[in-house]
């Protein structure tokens, strides 16, 4: 009796290796690489295995309206690739029916390196992310119970799941994780800067870029930290308090007083494009912004140590060699890279 | 596939199947469970039900809460622990309101152990799906982490629109980690059911309607009120 177990057990468990072996061949995997000389990325490839059909399906979800209550905005409607997915000319983001959110949308790359999200870091991992945008009443209004919804009821997407996910049943996590499969891979370290620390073949800064990077390193690169720009940690910089907004950053998350007037420090990488800046996006230009850390600076009780003290003194040509440094920043291969563009392949009808 | 595996893996494979057949204890199942009052009414959704201390009528709408890290104990050992125990409990859906427990067979069993919501790490990875899915309206959106128990209502002694009162009562970070522990005693089980009764009333005794009616982030009201909720479960006596 118990042979003929063993043996039953023996042969289901072949069949299922072998079926395994056939369902990995259809799923084309991809390899994370990670650029010379950064840090381990903190998001958890092992629980969340790339694969190109993955990509393609969170691709697809990030460039469709279908994601949002009247399926007019889609993640792409505030980040776009050609500004480093972020929305460009708009202080503060839009949402459905013409709604304006509360803050300046934040752009979208190297987020692998990232441990919180959003200006105030209230979310703290990847993959539950899209669930701000998608259910705040000022972006896009709907319910992860509903876009699941909509998803089963196409066609199109039944197909993109079951290549993805070897079943076509939609489910929020699958859709949740294809998301991430896309956002995942919006990594940009090809810029000048990226080559020149790299010693590639004749790319070298000029003169004046030189001079920047060396003022960049003194005054700015304690927080905005080489080489994801960013220190991930979360600052008050002194900025005066907005009275329409009124937002308190992080302490709405925390609930500590310290933490009053603090945001997330952002990567500076790809800024020439990324404009307006701040969390309310009050600064148009990169010059507005070098100001402010000049002479704009208001004390309060939670400002950042490394403003306190001495303020920066800059002179006019050092202004100007500092912004020319950060716009060796700018990676345009990442900017217009075909993968991240809105997939062609998408039907119109679900 | 099958050819790179070498016979010596096979035999390994063979011989792993052989232990486990020999050694896999013979299990027995268990159902809890779980059945609210309202007092010492039963308890529906919807429903109007009169609570003195306010001298008002209180109607619950949504009513959902995750159990997790179910285990049996004997005395104070852990006898058995369920697997990636996280269950929902929404008094929507009646099929989640019982739960199945396959445990070893000649186990003596004399308290049973669950929290109340989900553990930090959990909360914090990513993702899930089956009852963690976020599609079940229990992850917080503009901040990482489950609600752990959510309550939607009405009373006429709510001063709000429509006089609705709404908790969602959650946090996985300190000082706002807010699952609570449970351990019940169990004195006797015979027929495998385990029926766990859970009286909301007294939620509505310890906090005043007209001055609380919504708790809707990790905070200090959210902390207290969960310690509450950690209150109203008892094993049915039978």
């Amino acid at each position: 009796m118990h042979f003929k177990k063993i043996h039953i057990i023996f042969y289901v468990l072949l069949i299922g290796i072998i079926s395994f072996a056939f369902i990995s061949k259809d799923t084309t995997p991809i390899i994370f690489t990670i650029p010379q000389n950064w840090p381990k990325p903190h998001y958890d490839f092992s629980k969340n295995t790339l694969t190109e059909e993955g990509f393609q399906l969170g691709r697809n979800l990030f460039y469709d309206p279908i994601l949002s209550k009247d399926n007019t905005i889609s993640c792409a409607s505030c980040h776009l690739q050609a500004t480093g997915f972020t929305h460009t000319d708009h202080d503060l983001s839009h949402g459905i029916e013409g709604k304006i959110g509360q803050r300046n949308s934040l752009a979208l790359m190297n987020l692998a390196w990232q441990k919180n999200f959003m200006w105030d870091g209230g979310i703290t991992h990847l993959e539950v992310q899209p669930l701000a945008p998608i259910t705040n009443h000022l972006e896009m209004d709907e319910s992860l119970d509903h876009v699941v919804k909509k998803l089963n009821a196409s066609v199109y997407y039944k197909t993109l799941f079951k290549n993805a996910f070897h079943d076509s049943v939609v489910t929020g996590q699958k859709t949740l994780l294809a998301l991430s499969q896309f956002l995942v891979q919006l990594n940009s370290f090809n810029s000048k800067y990226d080559k020149v620390i790299r010693k590639e073949k004749g790319v070298t800064f000029t003169e004046q870029e030189k001079r920047g990077f060396t003022l960049f390193k003194k005054n700015c690169a304690n927080c905005h930290k080489e080489p994801l720009f960013t220190s991930e940690t979360f600052e008050n910089i002194g900025l005066k308090v907005d009275t329409t907004l009124t937002d308190l950053g992080r302490m709405a998350i925390t609930k500590n007083s310290n933490d009053s007037l603090k945001f997330k420090i952002p990567t500076l990488r790809n800024i020439q494009f990324t404009f307006p800046y701040m969390h309310d996006g009050r600064f148009k230009k990169l010059s507005e912004v070098v100001n402010h850390y000049l002479g704009g600076i208001q004390n309060s009780k939670t400002l950042s140590e490394k403003l306190k003290g001495k303020p920066i003194l800059l002179s006019h040509e050092e202004k100007i060699d500092l912004v020319v440094f950060l716009l060796t920043l700018t990676d345009t291969e990442f900017l217009f890279n075909k993968r991240f563009t809105y997939p062609i392949t998408q039907k119109n009808n679900y | 596939m099958i050819s790179t595996m070498s016979t010596k893996h096979v035999l390994l494979l063979f011989l792993f199947i052989v232990f486990k057949c020999a050694y896999s204890q013979p299990t027995k199942n268990i159902k809890l469970t779980i059945q609210p009052y309202f007092g010492d009414l039963e308890f529906k959704l919807n429903q109007n039900y009169h609570q003195s201390s306010i001298n008002d009528s209180i109607q619950i709408e949504t009513l959902k809460f995750y159990i997790s890290g179910i285990e049996l104990l004997d005395s104070n050992n852990v006898i058995w622990k369920e697997k990636n125990s996280y269950h929902l409990i929404d008094f929507e859906n009646e099929n989640s309101q019982s739960i199945q427990l396959h445990i070893p067979k000649k186990s003596r069993i004399s308290k049973l152990k669950f929290n109340i919501g989900v553990d930090s790490i959990t909360s914090n990875s990513g993702a899930l799906g089956g009852d963690l899915d976020p599609i079940n309206g229990m992850y917080w959106a503009w901040q990482s982490g489950y609600i752990n128990f959510k309550m939607e209502g009405t009373s006429p002694i709510c001063e709000t629109r429509k006089h609705k009162f709404q908790f969602h009562l959650g946090g996985y970070k300190q000082p706002f980690y807010a699952m609570q522990h449970i351990t019940l005693p169990i004195y006797h089980l015979d027929d495998n059911t385990l029926q766990i009764n859970f009286n909301l009333a007294p939620i509505f005794n310890s906090i005043s309607l007209k001055e609380t009616h919504s708790i809707m982030i990790p905070c200090k009201d959210g902390m207290n009120l969960s310690k509450v909720v950690a209150q109203l479960f008892s094993i049915h006596a039978l």
